[in-house]
């Protein structure tokens, strides 16, 4: 802690160094540097609140974007699960039209061991699939295949229940 | 009321307190008396506090534009020129800051870039040497000695008001002073 009456002291000491230092400060600077200021100022307020525009314009765009690129996931699983039902609804169209002329050449053909069935093209991947999984077969079996009376028995059951 | 308007006529003079009022009641042009008022005390403050005409100038620029920006929130509870020290010493304190920063990062030099944009300012080549004379016996002293040998000195402020401004004891800030003083009779003047 200093002591008030040595910080006097001291002052009084250094009063004449301090007088030279005081006469280096009577200094005058040009009066057109302080009749800019007011118009400076005010042109770099109206950028820095343009500088604010530009940056929150382009934090909503990015928070835009982020957003966007957050819910792709979302998106894309939403589009598949529509595609998806897309493609259930048309394989179940394609199915039930295919089950209707299987049906129909089984029972015209009932009797007799050699049954073939002509699938339009666009049918054939989806129906063979079905008949695959409902009798445990490879898809193959029913399309240049010959089937058992048997067989022609199971698919009919199958195709009753 | 009354009693608390006479409270803060004390504290905010009748001049600072007609502009303040001004400028919040929506007259953009106080802020320009308010500008023309203190730009010269504003510019001083920051020149000794950071020797350059550089830094001072974007002190004072920075510190004008706080001003307009926080009037609404001055509370009275200091003098309005103890509000705007505080502001200016404390942005000259980061601009300092920032100039020892770049001096570390930086392979030119700095401080004479600085020292010839000075050129065009001051009205004769005396005045601009009187000026780096001042700097180089203020360089001398380190901040926080500086800090109180410059309010002291050419800004005239009591201890009372540089402890408001700086936040620092009166007790501390007489021991800075008194090293400052110390300092700069070894140092002396060419």
């Amino acid at each position: 802690m200093i002591n008030d009456n040595e910080l006097n002291k001291t002052e009084l000491e250094a009063a004449p160094i301090l007088d030279k230092i005081k006469s280096l400060n009577e200094v005058k600077i040009k009066d057109a540097y302080f009749n800019n200021m007011i118009p400076l100022v005010h042109i770099r307020m109206s950028k820095k609140k343009s500088r604010l525009k530009i940056f929150s314009a382009a934090a909503y765009a990015l928070s835009f974007i982020v957003t966007i690129f957050a819910m792709l996931p979302l998106l894309s699983s939403l589009d598949n699960k529509e595609q998806n039902s897309i493609a259930e609804s048309m394989n179940e169209t394609v199915l039930s039209s295919g089950l209707n002329i299987v049906d129909e050449a089984i029972y015209v053909n009932r009797s007799d061991k050699n049954i073939e069935i002509d699938f339009p093209d666009d049918w054939e991947d989806a129906i063979k699939e079905y008949y695959a999984n409902e009798i445990n077969q490879s898809p193959s079996y029913f399309v240049y295949q010959d089937l058992s009376s048997e067989e022609i028995e199971a698919v009919y059951k199958r195709l009753e229940k | 009321m009354s009693k608390i308007l006479d409270k803060v006529q004390f504290m905010v003079n009748d001049k600072d307190f007609d502009l303040i009022n001004r400028f919040r009641s929506g007259d953009e042009s106080a802020f320009n008396d308010i500008v023309r008022e203190y730009q010269k005390i504003i510019y001083w403050h920051a020149l000794r506090m950071t020797g350059n005409h550089m830094d001072a100038d974007e002190v004072t620029q920075q510190v004008l534009i706080v001003i307009y920006q926080k009037i609404s929130s001055f509370n009275f509870k200091s003098s309005f020129a103890t509000w705007i020290y505080s502001i200016v010493h404390t942005r000259s304190l980061n601009q300092i800051r920032k100039n020892k920063l770049k001096k570390i990062f930086s392979f030119d030099d700095i401080n004479e870039d600085k020292l010839l944009s000075s050129n065009n300012i001051f009205e004769s080549f005396e005045d601009k040497e009187k000026i780096e004379k001042l700097n180089k016996v203020l360089e001398t002293l380190p901040i926080k000695q500086k800090e109180v040998f410059i309010m002291r000195i050419f800004d005239q402020l009591t201890y009372e008001e540089i402890s408001k401004i700086t936040g620092k004891s009166v007790g501390g800030l007489k021991a800075n002073y008194f090293h400052a003083l110390k300092k700069i009779m070894e140092a002396g003047i060419d």
